[in-house]
């Protein structure tokens, strides 16, 4: 469903990202990890058509800068950015305009209400903090019912119950048969869940794994520690 | 003081070196600083001939920085009053404040960067060089003292906020006192203004009257600025004692603070932390931010209507209204539309006033043009990810500023046209060649951004950017001047306009139709932050 095949992005010398491969199927959720600087925001950009890029990107086995992929396709940044004078039911309305849904009403009030917004829907972008923008943007990433979803440090801001929708709403998604990249620092959030994971080093993919493939008494933990601490080589 | 003289070396030493790991910003740097200069110092048309009915006199030109340099001290109070102004960026507040070093000395270096950005804004004054040598029959010294006359205005105004913040802060009274001195400063002027009215009957005597009076030179910073400059140009050494006046302002307010109230660190804590907040919510992509208020919106009507692309140009109406109850067309728009009624009334019978209007009014378009909505939406990621052509999503994120362009282009050339007594089609080829540059302005601006990402630092690329505007409609302008010394007369001047109209609307398409691919071909502004 979320496919990038060699993919370079390169700010001047700088190589953000080198040669990247992610292959992530339908029904996967799958996590991107690496420590500051590694290129995880770079790579999700790339993906969600936000930077140029050479290499090959699909969702859903359409260019990812196609109409037909962007159906397909939702993004909750890592920075949560709202129109400071659009109210909260206004971001979504805007979204199911923008994006031509039917029958949107339901589900944008559902989502409203599992991340405790039904009461704040008239409050404008400005008013709101940084963890309810961050619901705002989860809400309207999620109203065009998408079968890709990327997430960019998606529980930064939350509060506990917010952590806990947000963690619930991914097993559902997972269920429905939705493709899922999550960039996180938070290994312990995804332990229970993952079901692939990308190590990122300078750029670099240093590990691609499955957790079916795990060894005896591995965990996501410590392989991300053996690979970003210890002598972990490149490999895809 | 060792600590902050190694900051201020070494942050220099990192710019240079930078320009050298970086050779594309030292071209582009040199390029701009080689252009500027050009501009300012380019052969002049007319030989130094003046126009038929003279120069303007200087009063006139005492009188516009008065008014400019008046606007200025504005926001400064209210800043003062409210947040406090700021020397200081956060990395400042979190590394020198909280660091053992002398506040005083800490004062001093906070000033120092004071400077380097006034030095910055007001080498911008050079631009205007051109129009102010055809109305006021200058020469290069007098645009560099207009420009040492706004620098040093625009350093006074970020000290005054900090002085006003520091003795009002937290006192009501004071306040209000503040606020009673700051309009007592200006009542003589506005009085003798009149004065001078009733006693002449006629409006250009009183102004003259007025802005050569003494009330008018005395009037703190304003009145010290601009009787500064245009003695100075005038060839009278006492400019230098007006601008001398003002530097020993700035100097005893500086030294006020430091001795009154050595912990002024709390005054200028909360205006750097609101800037800063500002300056991360645009590096973020909440593009808006800087333009919004933090007081309370009331919501009267909600909703969004709209379909597809379409959605986002209604998403801009709903957004514009809300922010402004008068829409697209506010206080601003009337501001300009008087402004430049007035100028056209007083310079009504000077030679060339239809193009000094269009000069000024494009070096504001320029600017207005390069933070408008459709960029600003590009610094966001929702327009990336609406599934609809990248075209479509181009034109219905200008359709609202075009609009707004359009109609505002009508009001000011028509107040103006009538006051010059221009033929209406005249005026109806300067409405269309005006709103067709703003549509040119929006085509290089991406196409800048489909070919270069926009990889560059915001002043810099504002001055890119007022350089690339003026390169593409010189083509028009000079067949436009053909094609009016052919015709010759009023008709003329209308052929020649509607020429450069045509030659902007075509330099648009060309544009438009090379930035296809900019939603697919550029980086969205807040990627290089973040890792």
């Amino acid at each position: 469903m979320i496919h990038a095949e060699n993919v370079t992005k390169k700010y001047g010398k700088l190589v953000a990202a080198d040669e990247v491969n992610i292959d992530i199927k339908a029904g996967e959720l799958a996590v991107l990890l690496g420590p500051n600087g590694a290129g995880k925001s770079t790579i999700i950009k790339s993906i969600c058509g936000l930077l140029r890029y050479t290499g090959t990107i699909t969702i859903g086995g359409f260019g990812n800068k196609t109409t037909d992929a962007k159906r397909l396709l939702g993004y909750i940044p890592e920075f949560p950015a709202l129109y400071p004078m659009l109210t909260v039911r206004e971001h979504l309305e805007f979204i199911a305009r923008a994006y031509s849904l039917d029958g949107w009403e339901e589900l944008a009030e559902d989502l409203l209400r599992r991340f405790e917004l039904d009461d704040k829907k008239t409050k404008l972008g400005k008013e709101l903090s940084k963890g309810m923008q961050q619901k705002v943007s989860v809400c309207c990433a999620l109203l065009p019912k998408p079968t890709a979803v990327i997430f960019d440090e998606p529980l930064v801001g939350l509060d506990p119950h917010g952590i806990r929708e947000l963690k619930r709403l991914m097993l559902e998604l997972r269920a429905s048969g939705c493709a899922m990249l999550v960039s996180t620092h938070m290994i312990e959030s995804v332990e229970d869940d993952w079901d692939a994971t990308y190590i990122m080093v300078k750029g670099k993919i240093a590990r691609a794994c499955r957790r079916d493939t795990l060894a005896e008494g591995e965990s996501l933990e410590s392989i991300y520690f053996e690979i970003t601490e210890g002598e972990g080589g490149v490999e895809q | 003081m060792k600590s902050l003289f190694y900051i201020v070396l070494r942050s220099l030493r990192n710019t240079i070196v930078e320009f050298f790991h970086k050779p594309k910003k030292l071209l582009v740097f040199a390029l701009t600083i080689g252009l500027i200069l050009f501009i300012a110092l380019m052969p002049r048309t007319n030989d130094g001939a003046p126009p038929e009915n003279g120069y303007a006199p200087l009063f006139w030109l005492k009188g516009v920085l008065f008014l400019y340099l008046l606007l200025l001290v504005v926001p400064s109070v209210t800043t003062g009053l409210s947040n406090g102004g700021t020397f200081f960026g956060m990395n400042d507040v979190n590394f020198i404040f909280a660091s053992p070093v002398n506040p005083r000395a800490t004062l001093l270096y906070g000033l120092f960067g004071t400077f380097k950005s006034a030095f910055l804004t007001g080498f911008f004054i050079l631009f205007q060089s051109a129009t102010l040598e055809n109305l006021f029959g200058f020469g290069y010294s007098s645009v560099i003292f207009v420009m040492i006359a706004f620098i040093l205005t625009a350093i006074a105004m970020s000290i005054l906020s900090v002085l006003i913040y520091s003795v009002a802060s937290g006192n009501p009274r004071r306040k209000l006192a503040v606020k009673l001195i700051t309009v007592a400063v200006f009542v003589p002027v506005a009085v003798l203004a009149v004065v001078n009215f009733i006693q002449s009957g006629d409006i250009k005597t009183a102004l003259e009257l007025t802005v050569n009076s003494p009330v008018a030179s005395f009037t703190p910073i304003v009145g010290w600025a601009s009787q500064g400059a245009t003695a100075l140009i005038a060839g009278s050494f006492t400019g230098w004692l007006f601008l001398g006046l003002l530097v020993l302002a700035c100097a005893g307010a500086v030294i006020f603070i430091m001795l009154s109230n050595p912990d002024y660190y709390e005054d200028v804590l909360v205006a750097t932390e609101t800037a800063f907040e500002r300056r991360r919510n645009a590096a973020e992509g909440r593009a808006s931010a800087r333009e919004v208020s933090v007081g309370k919106t009331k919501l009267k009507r909600t909703g969004i209507t709209g379909s597809g692309a379409n959605a986002i140009f209604h998403k801009h109406l709903r957004e514009t209204f809300r922010a402004n109850r008068f829409g697209l067309w506010g206080i601003p728009t009337l501001l300009i539309t008087a402004g430049i009624g007035v100028f056209s009334f007083f310079m009504r019978n000077s030679e060339g006033t239809e193009f000094a209007l269009l000069g000024m009014l494009v070096s504001f378009q320029i600017i207005r043009v390069s933070m408008g909505r459709g960029v600003q939406e590009l610094t966001m990621h929702y327009i990336y990810m609406v599934p609809a052509s990248a075209f479509s999503k181009l034109v219905w994120s200008n359709i609202e500023s075009l609009v707004k362009f359009t109609v505002e282009s009508a009001l000011i050339f028509t107040v103006s046209g009538i006051i010059l007594r221009q033929s209406p089609l005249a005026v109806v080829a300067t409405i269309a060649a005006f709103a067709l540059f703003s549509l040119m302005l929006i085509g290089i601006n991406y196409v800048s951004l489909r070919f270069t990402g926009a990889d560059l630092g915001a002043g810099i690329t504002v001055a890119l950017y007022y350089i690339a505007g003026l390169i593409a409609v010189t083509p028009g302008i000079v067949a436009g001047a053909i094609a009016g010394v052919a015709v010759g007369g009023d008709l003329g001047y209308a052929v020649g306009v509607f020429v450069v109209a045509a030659w902007e609307a075509v330099a648009a398409l060309i544009c438009f139709s090379l930035s296809k691919g900019v939603l697919h071909d550029c980086d969205i502004s807040s990627i290089k932050t973040s890792g």
